[in-house]
């Protein structure tokens, strides 16, 4: 495949180009409520070719590799109509290597039949509870070979093996619906979607004693978030403003997102890492052949990187991070994160709670949406923190802010670092899901906007 | 490739269902105000159902040269699948309907450049501080469906999308705006969407603070389409077959006010969920959904019709490599008799929403909304104001559509929502502060 490959590239009439080569291979189960609503595999071979002229990009997806020279030229001549200006790339070293994906136990030997069987089960589970009005089991696995040629010399073939399963419990009285998730996807094997009975019974009790929480009442609170939703807020609220590609070509932006900027407390660190082993969001290399490196965004509460492409670092002069991602080889790669997390400090639940006084505990996320430096949260569950202890259930909780005002309150950081992956992913233009984990500590921000009904 | 698959997929199964889209799409894209990039993507999508010892199984690929593992997938995820409540049907006629443009097919790269870079001068001529995004997107697809009952069809369309965004940041102020089109004709004249982007730009230069309070609110015909999600939602099928639509067994009663008529048309002229069958080869249709408010059909694929003892309504769509679902095609409200002037010159106090975000948080099954208003003016004494931040609205669709003041006598094609502008009583606003 790679002589196939670097063959083609001969035909390459431009500053740089490059071919990227895919074979998938999936397989999902869903049920919903009672019914096996899926179960089906799915199996890819595709292929694109990206190629550099003055700067412009051209970009040709394929599903049949018998004709890369043509696809070749396609990609060369569509950058000609686009470049004007002088191709910029930062240099990283040429990778030469075969990356083979480690499982403990691999998805793909394990019989279809087992895992309907495992989904039924835990669906039984949730189901079988009283007042749970519906389910959702969903499991995912996917493998993936990538092969990488570029004119730079760069000859690179990745594997990768996804799996992962999400549990959902909705709890129903009335009019009143209320839902709860949990949901494990990384990189480590079929074995993390086993052994998930307690959480089952979890998110079943969760989304019943929902029924019975009062909707938070509206106001400024001083709010702890527990790890899931900190490392969600990590991510969407400011990973995204990170991404260099929002703001390289656009200079009020620019100056934003300005590095050596304060953007938090002494003791705020947020730090983006794909060598984390075998997290959801977790490679040797991205897309463009570069080696993905721990980058610290927000060091001692001050900006200090952003992620990069090889373009994009090399238009703003600072170092390429290996963070050009594409979810398939339909799209070129695009800025993206991977591990993203706030680092953990010193606090633990206990105290944090007990110097909290009074506030809300809020945990999980329900989802959320960002416009620009505006975040707006749902979180799964929440608390009255009532002279330093967790008092009634709340329900109907949604934080809202601005996320440079949110950063600088964050006023204390627990101990308790946990990552999150699942089937999820993030989303990004046209491309989604893209696998990533997100995860952090407790934290506490003061005077946080929670929006309520009353 | 398809026979072949259909041939092999006879002898291991008692019935199956062959489908086939291939895609070719050239999307030209303009970021900061530059040419950014020109794509070529092909895609092709195999996907093969069967039914067998009355289950249903499937599988897909876009690698042809696997047939015998698809089938070998199909059916034995068969083992486990559901009841099937259908059989594949056979050939009947389909409609005439109007999908495919060949000035879409034949449009060239560099008009396509020009058109982007036209918009973008006109923009940047009256704001120069604005950051344009401008992309231009031409398809053409075929789609292929043969089964064992002797259905045999094939259908060329092809998709023009164009969007225009622009950006002005301005004392820590974004202001977002965007116009544009969806179609399977050619758009070849960008003005409107440039008028349009440069309009918006300038009404929200003024600001104002939100009303607080109940009040008429106008939704222009592209935020109407916000609202028709809801309702979309509540007649799809596959939620009313769960019992989680709102709307399940009440077919013939009044659910929205009289003004309200809306039907689903897939043979709407160049619609942009336009298609001569579905995606299960039925033959499609327009569906009366709400006749003056009357419920009066839901929207089915085979399957779910069949667990319903209904009929499909031609309503089958498929995600990417997946089993086909209902989906609605054009979703058309009719128009009422009011213009646009008349709705807003009655507005005492009140809100204009043109933009919305934060449309997927709510209790989208019950109706309920709470969104941000991202472009929104305030309307005094009939006359916009200026421009509202950090403004909320909030109410439920099945309520305020029992609370219409008027409807506009004209509709707008935003993609495969039509629709007139509608002005709603009571309609809970909050401000940010």
């Amino acid at each position: 495949m790679e002589q196939l490959l670097k063959n083609a590239l001969g035909h390459a009439r431009a500053d740089y180009a490059e071919i990227r080569a895919e074979r998938r291979a999936s397989a999902r189960v869903t049920y919903a409520g009672r019914e096996l609503e899926d179960i089906s595999c799915f199996s890819s071979v595709g292929g694109c070719v990206r190629a550099l002229v003055r700067g412009g990009w051209g970009f040709v997806s394929f599903n049949d590799l018998d004709d890369l020279p043509r696809y070749v030229r396609l990609a060369c001549e569509q950058a000609e109509l686009v470049g004007r200006t002088k191709s910029l790339l930062a240099p990283v070293p040429p990778a030469v290597e075969s990356v083979a994906a480690k499982v403990g136990s691999d998805p793909r030997e394990v019989p279809l039949a087992q895992k309907e069987a495992l989904c039924r089960h835990y669906n039984q589970l949730i189901l079988g509870r009283p007042r749970v009005q519906t389910s959702s089991v969903r499991y995912r696995d996917s493998w993936a070979e990538t092969t990488f040629v570029s004119t730079d010399g760069a000859c690179l073939c990745q594997e990768e093996v996804f799996c992962g399963a999400s549990l959902i419990a909705i709890a129903k009285d009335g009019t009143n619906v209320q839902r709860a998730h949990k949901g494990v996807g990384d990189l480590r094997g079929y074995q993390v979607v086993e052994g998930l009975d307690a959480e089952c019974a979890k998110v079943t009790e969760r989304a019943v004693a929902l029924l019975a929480a009062e909707p938070v009442r509206g106001g400024r609170y001083t709010v702890i978030v527990d790890p899931a939703l900190a490392g969600v807020f990590a991510h969407e609220a400011f990973g995204h403003l990170s991404e260099a590609d929002f703001v390289y070509e656009n200079p009020p932006l620019r100056e934003m997102m300005q590095l050596g900027r304060r953007f938090g407390p002494d003791h705020l660190g947020i730090v983006d890492d794909p060598t984390l082993p075998d997290e959801a969001g977790s490679y040797r290399y991205d897309s463009e052949g570069t080696p993905g490196r721990r980058t610290h965004l927000i060091q001692d509460g001050i900006l200090v990187n952003r992620l990069h492409s090889r373009e994009t670092a090399a238009k703003m002069g600072e170092e390429p991070t290996g963070n050009a991602r594409a979810i398939s080889h339909q799209y070129q790669p695009i800025v993206r994160m991977s591990n993203t997390y706030i680092e953990p400090r010193s606090w633990a639940l206990g105290d944090l709670l007990a110097d909290t006084g009074q506030g809300l505990y809020v945990r999980g996320s329900l989802g959320g949406q960002t416009e620009m430096e505006m975040f707006t949260f749902s979180a799964e569950e929440a608390f009255a923190i009532r002279d330093g202890r967790l008092a009634e259930r709340l329900r109907e909780v949604v934080l809202t802010g601005n996320v440079f005002e949110t950063l600088a309150n964050i006023d204390a950081v627990g101990n308790d670092l946990e990552f999150y992956g699942g089937l999820g992913g993030c989303g990004k233009g046209e491309q989604s899901p893209l696998r990533v984990s997100t995860g952090g500590p407790h934290i506490r921000i003061r005077n946080c906007l929670v929006g309520g009904r009353q | 490739m398809v026979e072949r698959l259909l041939e092999l997929a006879r002898r291991k199964a008692d019935a199956a269902e062959v489908h086939l889209v291939e895609t070719e799409s050239r999307p030209i894209q303009f970021e900061n105000n530059d040419l950014k990039y020109v794509h070529t993507k092909s895609s092709r999508v195999l996907s093969l159902r069967v039914i067998h010892r009355g289950r249903i199984g499937f599988a897909s690929t876009t690698d042809p040269s696997t047939s015998e593992r698809l089938v070998a997938q199909a059916v034995e995820s068969a083992q486990f699948g559901q009841e099937a409540k259908f059989a594949f049907p056979p050939s009947a006629a389909c409609p005439d309907v109007a999908v495919y443009d060949p000035r879409v097919a034949d449009f060239p790269v560099e008009q396509g450049i020009q058109l982007g870079r036209d918009a973008i001068a006109r923009v940047l001529g009256e704001f120069a501080d604005v950051q344009c995004y401008v992309e231009i997107s031409k398809s053409v697809g075929t789609e292929r469906i043969a089964n064992t009952s002797g259905l045999a069809c094939e259908e060329r369309r092809t998709g023009f999308d164009c969007g225009l965004t622009a950006v002005r940041v301005r004392d820590g102020g974004i202001l977002w705006v965007s116009d544009g089109e969806s179609s399977r004709a050619l758009v070849a004249n960008f003005d409107r969407y440039t008028a349009k982007v440069t309009g918006d730009i300038r009404q929200a230069e003024t600001e104002a603070a939100a009303p607080t309070g109940a009040v008429p609110v106008l939704f222009t015909a592209r935020a109407v389409g916000l609202l028709l999600q809801f309702l979309e939602s509540a007649v799809n099928g596959k939620l009313v077959q769960k019992g989680a639509s709102p709307l399940v067994g009440r077919l013939g009663e009044q659910v929205l006010g009289p003004e309200v008529t809306i039907c689903d048309d897939a043979t709407r002229p160049f619609g942009d969920g336009s298609v001569a069958f579905d995606a299960e080869g039925v033959p499609a249709q327009r569906t009366p959904l709400f006749e003056r408010g009357v419920l009066r059909s839901y929207l089915f694929d085979l399957q779910t019709a069949g667990m319903l003892g209904a009929a499909s309504t031609g309503n089958a769509g498929r995600g990417f490599a997946a089993v086909p679902m209902p989906e609605a095609s054009n979703f058309v409200l009719e128009p009422g008799s009011a213009t646009f002037d008349g709705l807003l010159a009655g507005i005492e106090r009140g809100l204009l929403v043109d933009e919305v975000i934060g449309g997927g948080q709510s209790n989208v099954l019950a109706g309920e909304f709470s969104v941000n208003v991202s472009l929104g003016f305030l309307v005094e004494r009939g006359e916009r104001v200026g421009r509202v931040k950090d403004c909320m609205v909030a109410g439920n669709v099945f309520e305020i559509f029992k609370r219409i003041r008027g409807l506009g006598s004209t509709q707008e094609v935003h993609g495969p929502i039509v629709a007139p502008p509608v002005c709603f009583d009571g309609v809970h606003v909050a401000g940010g502060d």
